[in-house]
């Protein structure tokens, strides 16, 4: 994910580089009176790769991509599509398993089964 | 093409502060408004009815992965002519007079409206009489009124702005950049239970005619067709499998 | 155990990895939460909220009361009218088996809320924590009679009647969850078993069908293709028609020869003569016998 913010920066930069040059250009058009026509290549082919760049590296740093939904289908198992969370009960041997402190109850008195 | 130099103050003292005038307005109006709104409280029947479309919906969309009789069983259940929840359901009609509405509309009014002509009108009145950016694309001569408010020359190029219709351009078009600012993805956002909670909330969207709504539904669930989308599914996977094993893709 | 090695970053990003994927792994949550985030909860920042709820669920599944009653008592402090965690509460209260008290809370929320879908679903929670099935099928089904299009209701009301074993309601409740999920092969494979086990003629073709839509969806789920085989077992030596009995065999040989190619690369055996013959002859033993 640093890369990318490297990358961004640098396209940015790139990109500021690109319209200031472009403003420079008109400026020296402007000064030695030609008409202007278009810019020249290698400034638009800068602020258009620039701009690319930049915006890939914001949706890299953003998120991981991830895939789309439809290959995933058949991914799921039934560890995780059967938890309903808002079902969720709490009286099962989760308290006496996971818990460090956990003491036993009482027992009845086994000798009177006897 | 007119080549027109402007004077670059006016790049800093009127281009640039209209961009910032504007996209601060617009967060003190957001900020506003939160305080300002109260909350939605949503009917039970509204929420009852939201819920219904939803489930008709999904039976119209997907009903084709059940067995006709279960299908039959749900189309009975909304659409009967006796019993159906869409003929039965009678709701008091929706009235436009209602004073909650009313609030709601004054409020909205007051939050969007006022702020934009007050600050209009300031706006035409301190920067009028110059030009104040071209924009970088021609235009053709009608958007000359819409983008030269002020400005009145005929032979002047439509590409070039006055400043009341920059910021008019502002305000439209910094409504994106605010839901960027505004409603950053927020990672805590993201449970299962805030989603569900949304879909609910969503579901309880409804609009404000039900009567209507409610036939509409009928109608279009009177229309479907069941068509049982499992009935080949057994020759398909043997055809399949005379190919090729079977991957994790979706036939249809 | 690794638990203890994460760093900050990477022990939020696992927690919201669960959180997302929708997993109940509450003993991990805890360990997770205790050895790398408990001492820097300020850091979590717009996160600290919902990791405290979801540490607090977690603490319950594993008896740690105390640990809940710190989570809950940051959240109180923040939010001191929420319902949302008066509904935390009333859980707190349900794993400390004070039932009653925690229907109180839950009323009282649904007093102050009537469209609060949570503390309606805690009530039949609860009722079927107390193993009161039946009133919590009931209860159920007043819920999704104004809430009817809450997947999660009537996929835990499926698992109800599964419980009392009335099959039909249970299939009904299974296709409404198949309606919002039309390509999971899980909700196709489900529907397939609950046919194959209200059994009969129809309900084994309708099985078939299911199991067979779930084998598109996904070609590794081993339910599906030993639900498939024994359908079209009991298709193929039933009394239907030639066509179809021909057409079952040749899946039911086809459903076969895929079991035996999953359970080898499973068990990394690639010659296992004895294990798929064993295999075989315990397809005999799977099917339903009716008398």
């Amino acid at each position: 994910m640093g890369v990318y913010k490297i990358v961004l920066t640098l396209g940015l930069i790139s990109l500021l580089h690109s319209g200031y040059s472009a403003a420079q250009y008109r400026t020296f058009l402007r000064i030695s009176e030609q008409e202007f026509e278009s810019l020249p290549l290698d400034i638009s082919i800068q602020a258009i790769v620039s701009f690319a760049v930049v915006v890939y590296s914001i949706l890299s740093i953003k998120s991981d991509w991830k895939l789309i939904h439809a290959t995933e289908i058949g991914k799921s198992s039934w560890d995780t599509f059967a938890n309903i969370q808002s079902f969720y009960s709490f009286n099962h041997r989760g308290k006496a398993l996971f818990n460090p402190d956990y003491t036993q109850p009482n027992l009845p008195n086994m000798d009177l089964l006897n | 093409m007119a080549e027109l130099l402007i004077d670059p103050k006016i790049r800093g003292w009127v281009f640039l502060p209209i961009v910032v005038i504007t996209f601060l307005v617009g967060i003190i109006r957001h900020y506003v408004s939160i305080l300002i709104s109260s909350s939605k409280k949503v009917e039970m029947t509204q929420l009852q009815d939201s819920q219904a479309m939803i489930r008709a919906r999904l039976l119209r969309e997907n009903g084709k992965y059940l067995t006709p009789q279960a299908f039959a069983m749900r189309k009975h259940f909304f659409n009967n002519e006796e019993s159906g929840y869409f003929k039965t359901q009678k709701r008091p009609p929706a009235t436009p007079n209602s004073s909650a509405m009313l609030t709601d509309l004054v409020k909205g009014n007051f939050i969007n409206v006022l702020p934009m002509v007050v600050i209009g009108g300031w706006i035409n009145w301190m920067f009028s009489g110059f030009v104040t950016t071209k924009v970088p694309f021609p235009l053709t001569f009608r958007f000359k009124p819409m983008l030269q408010r002020g400005v009145e020359l005929q032979s002047l190029d439509a590409s070039w702005v006055s400043s009341a219709s920059w910021y008019f351009l502002n305000v439209f078009g910094l409504r994106n950049i605010y839901t960027l600012v505004l409603g950053e993805n927020n990672a805590a956002d993201q449970t299962q239970s805030m989603q569900d909670q949304m879909s609910l909330n969503a579901a309880g969207q409804m609009p404000q005619d039900p009567k209507q709504a409610f036939k509409n539904e009928w109608e279009a669930l009177e229309i479907v067709e069941y068509k049982s989308a499992l009935q080949n599914v057994c020759e398909d996977l043997l055809a399949s499998n005379s190919h090729e094993p079977i991957e994790n893709n979706i036939h249809h | 155990m690794m638990n203890e090695d994460l760093s900050f970053s990477e022990a939020r990003d696992v927690l919201r990895k669960w959180r997302d994927d929708n997993e109940r792994k509450s003993d991990e949550v805890v360990q997770v939460f205790e050895y790398c985030l408990a001492d820097k909860v300020k850091k979590l920042g717009n996160e600290k909220l919902i990791i405290l709820e979801q540490v607090f669920i977690a603490s319950l599944d594993c008896g740690r009361i105390k640990l809940a009653e710190d989570c809950i008592r940051v959240l109180i402090s923040e939010f001191p009218e929420s319902l949302r965690i008066m509904k935390l509460k009333s859980m707190l209260l349900e794993a400390l088996e004070r039932y009653d008290d925690a229907l109180d809370v839950l009323e009282s929320i649904i007093k102050r809320d009537e469209t609060n879908a949570g503390p309606r679903k805690r009530k039949v929670a609860i009722l079927k924590a107390k193993g009161q099935i039946g009133d919590a099928i009931k209860e159920m089904c007043d819920y999704l009679k104004k809430f009817m299009s809450d997947q999660e209701a009537w996929h835990e009301l499926c698992n109800l009647y599964l419980m009392e074993g009335d099959y039909n309601k249970a299939a009904f409740c299974m296709e409404e969850v198949l309606l919002h999920n039309p390509y999971s092969h899980l909700i196709h494979q489900r529907l397939g078993d609950i046919r194959y086990t209200i059994g009969g003629q129809d309900n084994i073709e309708i099985a078939k069908s299911y199991y067979a839509q779930a084998i598109k969806l996904n070609g590794n789920n081993l339910r599906a293709l030993y639900g498939l085989y024994l359908c079209c077992n009991h298709i193929a030596l039933s009394k239907a028609q030639i066509a179809k009995r021909k057409e079952a065999q040749k899946l039911a040989s086809w459903a076969l020869q895929k079991i035996s190619e999953i359970t080898e690369k499973s068990t990394g055996k690639s010659s296992n003569l004895t294990g798929v013959s064993a295999l075989e002859a315990a397809f005999g033993n799977l099917d339903i016998k009716t008398n």
